[in-house]
């Protein structure tokens, strides 16, 4: 089958691509050493995050459920990016400036207990291992559908790929690859769908429904198409998004507090242009592929709007993007969780590194063949909801409010993945109780604050020393916090 | 509504729920019975309370915190901590006099009664290493020798608490004199070499002269700075740069030098010149007898929660019990190997002894020194 | 990766030895500026972005309930797109303002 082909060459052109770019830089003479060391730009640091975190999963889910779903889908992709405004108001410069790597870092720092750091590298895991998961069933659902062959071939490609680019990635810049691969990625999606529009004529009537109605959601509330259904899954993605390990370890790579906003300002602008693809393929789905499955919808639809070779290579483009995708989301929650996970058993060590990331990946691995395909957009959501519960109100409590105790969240975190887990499960096993056991983060987000806030009321006596400290670092400017600091001049600032 | 009653409920039960815990233990620690036990117990847990405010030295703050306890502990009208000027802090109703009497205990240097309207006194000096530092001022209406003693007693304990602070803040000055000694200096032999070979160029090469003594310049303000143990792994590299290119100007073409940097860990915080002497040492040893000719690789990678760094030569290397006796080296002495051991113990001493050098040397094989560096690190923060 | 006869090489570090740690940094640092005053500066700023991305999060899909035909609800998605663009621009300024 031509397409099988073609998606295999594409595959390949991706790796080879990721690896290439990952090439480290070396300097030889005097003149390129300002080059070989220069700082990562927030423009290119914005790139990476922004490709990290559109994760294919998502958005050929989030495609899918527009089609199948209709209107109410549409605001899906809007509170995904809301959640990149809120990182920028509330944690991102002060988190740069705590100088902290990981979230469990964060969380030692801040409350100076190192049974905290345990239980946030737990959820760490957990957030990092369902946007695994989602990343694994997508790429098995694109191997099927394109190739015919099993899908655990798209989850060992994919693991395989992430693996190596983990243990190779430190060799240069991970940034860089993953910048272009984001590059790739919206040329691929927005080519490919601007063909399809135009192959469309003067363009298909936008005809899908718009009205809320009560519907049944899965996993999370995916795809509950009622108006409180949408409104909690909008708060989950836009509080759910400071907890993913991926954005928050990038965070690191900008040189201050200030260069991390403006990264951050950049994957919104970047997030912005993305955000086209899911409604124009939903719309043309909805029009062309109907009667798809939600996940396959997308990857349908070149073949059946251009039968013949021209189709057959869109739908190869399209699966070089897909898996593009997944691998820059894969990638970099391995080496996020890795590293969370590998610092948190034993302190330091490449051995433990590699342990940590080959044992996460076995983990999620294990997870994908138990649970069943076309579970991507609901584990996303999950992930969202969990981190929104946990990990959000320890950032936003830790980062603004001095009165925090290790007591506190760790109540906070014991309601809120609680609740969540208790929801989920009263869900699956059949007990549905409205919004309130398809949305776990309704009740989770508020009890997890509030818990976090009542504990740390009646337990003044365990804030830790030093918070004066803490805040002064995490909020007054590099320039104003610490003594001026010497930098070294370059070349073309001295006077000739 | 459900949310907000599941809300109110959950944050109802878990305050409940750490009230009880904590009167229960209240008590168990307090069986109730013996009054005598409990007096010890309150005199020791109401001192333990005022201890770490005192243990952090004499001054108006911790002076604040632990007067409110000491009065507790003392039971008396009022009571007033003094530093040798001005009265640092008082609880309960003070009379303007309190200075004046503490100048007269502190002029005797021994415990002063006053009687007085409508309170007496008790003051007595606070003493570290037999200076006096302050004084114990306790007023009540009646000064009893009971009174007379407690007090001597608890300045005596208090004055005990004020010696701990200062040994702890001795015990810093000591561990920081000793970090500011063991940072790596510039080598004197550099010092001579860079210079010599910039007067070489004085006269053939004006301009390339007047460069090189600019990049010395500015070398050594980096390197002679005093006020940071710490700086980034992109300013180190910037030194190494400007140290290699007054190496470079002194070897010419036969001194090749190349690195390879992931740009993400160039923020990440690294000890003052920990990387400068392993270069130096690269060139020192590996280029030795081969007229400075060979080869020096710097590597920094990103490896996750960790930046790792290697400095390579292709030189003459060394026999590995050389390599170990170098590192094995006392720091502090003049000696040879002085920059390798230097970085090795501060290592050590900042992130723990898994992150130490590590050298993989042979005799003819050239010489490769690895470094870890963490990119968190927590007591530093 | 390796130069010349890197092969041979033995791997030699420090024998262990006791070594004290640098416990506890040295000295607190304390100065002038007044943090309460900027980190409620800040978090003004931080909650007026905050109240905004969640007013327009909550209006603009329950605003949507009047607006007839899909072509509304995708211009509204997209333009909630271009929103965040401009908030989070304007939260920038507005905090670099701040921190001056």
């Amino acid at each position: 089958m031509t397409v099988a082909v073609l998606t295999g060459i594409a595959f390949v052109l991706v790796l080879g691509v990721t690896v290439g770019a990952a090439r480290p830089r070396r300097s030889r003479g005097a003149a390129d050493f300002h080059v070989a060391t220069r700082a990562v730009p927030p423009w290119w640091n914005g790139a990476a995050i922004a490709s990290e975190s559109t994760s294919a999963a998502a958005c050929l889910g989030i495609a899918g459920l527009i089609a199948t779903h209709g209107g109410p889908m549409v605001w899906y992709p809007a509170g995904a990016a809301a959640g990149f405004v809120v990182i920028l108001a509330l944690v991102v410069a002060p988190l740069r400036r705590s100088g902290t790597y990981t979230l469990p870092d964060f969380a030692e720092w801040r409350l100076r207990s190192a049974m905290l750091r345990r239980l946030t590298t737990c959820f760490v895991l957990l957030v990092g291992l369902m946007f695994l998961v989602a990343q694994f069933h997508a790429a098995g659902v694109v191997v099927r559908l394109l190739t015919g062959l099993p899908p655990w071939l798209g989850w060992a490609a994919v693991a395989g790929a992430a693996l190596l680019v983990a243990f190779a990635g430190g060799q240069g810049s991970a940034t860089s690859g993953q910048a272009s691969q984001f590059w790739l990625k919206l040329a691929v999606f927005l080519g490919v769908g601007a063909v399809c529009w135009w192959m469309s004529g003067t363009g298909p009537p936008p005809w899908f429904e718009v009205a809320y109605r009560a519907g049944d959601a899965g996993l999370a509330g995916a795809g509950d198409t009622s108006l409180p259904g949408v409104l909690t899954v909008l708060l989950a993605c836009a509080l759910g998004t400071m907890g993913l390990p991926h954005v928050i370890v990038r965070v690191y790579t900008n040189r201050d507090g200030r260069e991390a906003r403006r990264s951050i300002v950049a994957t919104q602008v970047m997030l912005a242009l993305f955000c086209v693809v899911p409604p124009l393929y939903g719309i043309l789905g909805h029009a062309y592929a109907s009667g798809a499955a939600a996940d396959e919808i997308v990857l349908l639809l070149p073949a059946r709007m251009l039968p013949g070779p021209a189709g057959e290579v869109m739908t190869g483009l399209l699966a070089a993007g897909a898996f593009a995708a997944f691998l820059a989301t894969t990638g970099g929650v391995l080496v996020a969780v890795g590293g969370a996970v590998s610092s948190c058993l034993v302190r330091g060590g490449e051995a433990a590194f590699r342990a940590a990331v080959v044992v996460v990946l076995l983990g999620a691995l294990g997870v994908t063949a138990v649970t069943g395909p076309g579970a991507s957009v609901p584990l996303v959501l999950l992930g969202f909801s969990l981190s929104a519960s946990t990990l959000c109100p320890l950032l936003v409590l830790g980062i603004w409010w001095r009165r925090l105790t290790d007591a506190g969240v760790a109540a906070g975190f014991a309601l809120g993945g609680g609740v969540t887990a208790v929801l989920v499960t009263a869900d699956q096993v059949g007990v549905k109780m409205g919004v309130l056991t398809a949305q776990p983060a309704s009740v989770a987000v508020p009890v997890a604050f509030a818990a976090m806030i009542m504990i740390s009321l009646v337990t003044p006596g365990r804030m830790p020393r030093g918070v004066g400290r803490m805040m002064t670092r995490m909020h007054l400017p590099e320039h104003l916090a610490s003594p001026p600091t010497y930098r070294s001049s370059t070349p073309d600032d001295r006077s000739s | 509504m459900l949310t907000t009653a599941c809300v109110a409920l959950s944050c109802l039960a878990f305050v409940a729920g750490h009230l009880l815990a904590r009167v229960r233990w209240r008590r168990d620690a307090l069986p109730d019975g013996r009054c005598k036990d409990e007096a010890t117990y309150n005199a020791l847990h109401i001192a333990a309370m005022a201890a770490p405010a005192l243990r952090a030295g004499l001054n108006r703050d911790s002076a604040r915190k632990a007067v409110r306890h000491l009065r507790a502990l003392l039971g008396t009208h009022a009571v007033a901590i003094t530093s040798t000027e001005a009265a640092l802090a008082w609880d309960g109703p003070c009379t303007d006099e309190v200075l004046t009497y503490a100048r007269a205990a502190l002029a005797a240097g021994r415990a002063q009664v006053f009687a007085g309207e409508p309170h007496g006194a008790v003051v007595v000096p606070l003493t570290v290493d037999g200076t006096v530092v302050g004084a114990l001022a306790a007023f009540d209406d009646k000064i009893s020798a009971g009174i007379v003693r407690t007090v001597t007693e608890v300045a005596c304990w208090v004055s005990g608490q004020l010696e701990l602070a200062e040994l702890d803040a001795s015990r810093r000055r000591a561990l920081e004199a000793e970090m500011r000694a063991l940072r790596a200096q510039i080598s004197p032999h550099f010092v001579y070499n860079a210079l010599t070979t910039i007067a070489s160029f004085v006269r053939t090469n004006p301009k390339r002269a007047r460069e090189l003594l600019l990049d010395f310049a500015d070398f050594s303000r980096y390197a002679l700075r005093r006020a940071h143990d710490f700086t980034t792994l992109a300013d180190e590299l910037t030194c190494v740069d400007r140290y290699l290119l007054l190496e470079r100007a002194r070897f010419g073409d036969k001194l090749r030098f190349s690195m390879q940097v992931a740009p993400e860990v160039l923020p990440v915080p690294v000890p003052f010149l920990c990387l400068q002497p392993l270069v130096e040492n690269a060139i020192k040893h590996g280029m030795r007898g081969r007229g400075g000719a060979g080869e020096v690789r710097v590597v920094v990678r990103d490896a996750g929660p960790e930046a790792h760094i290697t400095v390579e030569d292709d030189g003459i290397g060394m026999d590995p019990e050389c390599a170990r006796r170098i590192l094995d080296e006392d720091p502090a002495r003049e000696g040879s190997g002085i920059g390798l051991a230097n970085v090795d113990l501060r290592m050590r001493q900042i992130y723990g002894d898994g992150y130490g050098l590590v050298v993989e040397t042979a005799l003819g094989a050239g010489t490769k020194v690895r470094l870890r560096v963490p990119k968190t690190q927590l007591s530093r923060l | 990766m390796t130069v010349g006869g890197a092969d041979r090489r033995m791997v030699v570090s420090r024998r262990p030895a006791a070594i004290a740690h640098a416990r506890d940094r040295f000295g607190s640092e304390d100065d002038g500026a007044d943090v309460p005053a900027v980190v409620g500066r800040q978090l003004r700023q931080a909650l007026l972005t905050v109240g905004v991305v969640a007013g327009l999060l909550v209006g603009t899909p329950v605003a949507a309930l009047w607006l007839p035909g899909p072509g509304a609800w995708v211009a509204l998605s997209l333009a909630l797109q271009g929103a965040w663009v401009g908030l989070a621009v304007f939260h920038l300024r507005r905090a670099e303002r701040l921190e001056r």
